[in-house]
């Protein structure tokens, strides 16, 4: 049977599409709370809530960087150090946006429970 | 004989930079100690914190769906609570995915036993726990009415 990317096969594919699909997930999770808050006027939170697309550019940049990083990491001679490089930056990332979304609600549901 | 010394040539390149890599290679209490695992099982173990992530990325879109339907309809106030409730749970649980994934990836570089997947019971506990206290609500609001 042909080995394929030295031997993990398409697994480097596989991880990259989990990636992709992560980073779409956290780029989108905030824009209903950005609407939402918008319609509300709680434009303290508007604003907070734009630094989203900031982060999104970030975690996506990551991504692709990783991306790299797995779609070389057949290639020994010239991806080596690309790949053992660390999928720790953009997972902090998603917990960030994860976590942006997450005070972002609170301060919105805290705002529509004393209105 | 040039053949072979640009062969040597590009090993040493290689070994120096993935000498640097490993160097500042993120973070350290993982890098810093063990062995390189195997290729497949630390990209399983990447995949599997990724999808602890989106798992944690649907809470928070969950909570996220509830305040904006609140906020729309005439809904019980104590919704959006249950929304921030389940967004801040989402929050935790995506940490909680980044100390994961760090938490195996030591393990497979140490050849250790990998630890116990507890997060499983933690998040079935908090849904079934905000299901049922979105139930109750839901009853007592129908009850006032």
């Amino acid at each position: 049977m042909t080995r394929l990317f030295g031997g993990e096969g398409l697994q480097p594919e596989r991880t990259a599409l989990a990636w992709q699909r992560t980073a779409i997930g956290a780029v989108v999770v905030l824009l209903p709370l950005l609407l939402v808050d918008a319609r509300l006027g709680i434009w303290p939170l508007v604003l907070l809530g734009s630094l989203s697309p900031v982060v999104a550019a970030v975690l996506v940049g990551r991504t692709a960087q990783r991306f790299r990083d797995l779609h070389h990491h057949h290639d020994r001679a010239a991806g080596a150090a690309r790949a053992a490089a660390s999928p720790w930056p953009p997972m902090r990332a998603v917990a960030v946006v994860a976590s942006l979304a997450a005070a972002g609600a609170l301060a919105t549901a805290l705002t529509l429970v004393l209105s | 004989v040039s053949a072979g010394a640009g062969d040597a040539e590009r090993a040493g390149r290689a070994e120096r930079a993935s000498r640097g890599e490993a160097e500042e290679r993120r973070p350290v209490s993982v890098y810093g100690v063990g062995d390189e695992p195997d290729p497949r099982f630390t990209l399983a173990n990447e995949r599997t914190a990724l999808a602890w992530m989106r798992t944690a990325l649907a809470l928070v879109g969950g909570g996220v769906a509830l305040i904006s339907v609140a906020s729309l309809a005439t809904l019980p106030k104590w919704s959006a609570l249950i929304g921030a409730a389940v967004c801040i749970g989402g929050a935790l649980l995506a940490w909680r995915a980044v100390t994961g994934w760090a938490r195996v990836e030591r393990a497979l570089r140490l050849g250790q036993r990998l630890p116990a997947p507890r997060a499983l019971v933690w998040l079935a506990g908090g849904v079934v726990l905000l299901a049922t206290l979105t139930l109750a609500l839901t009853i007592l609001e129908l009850v006032r009415r």
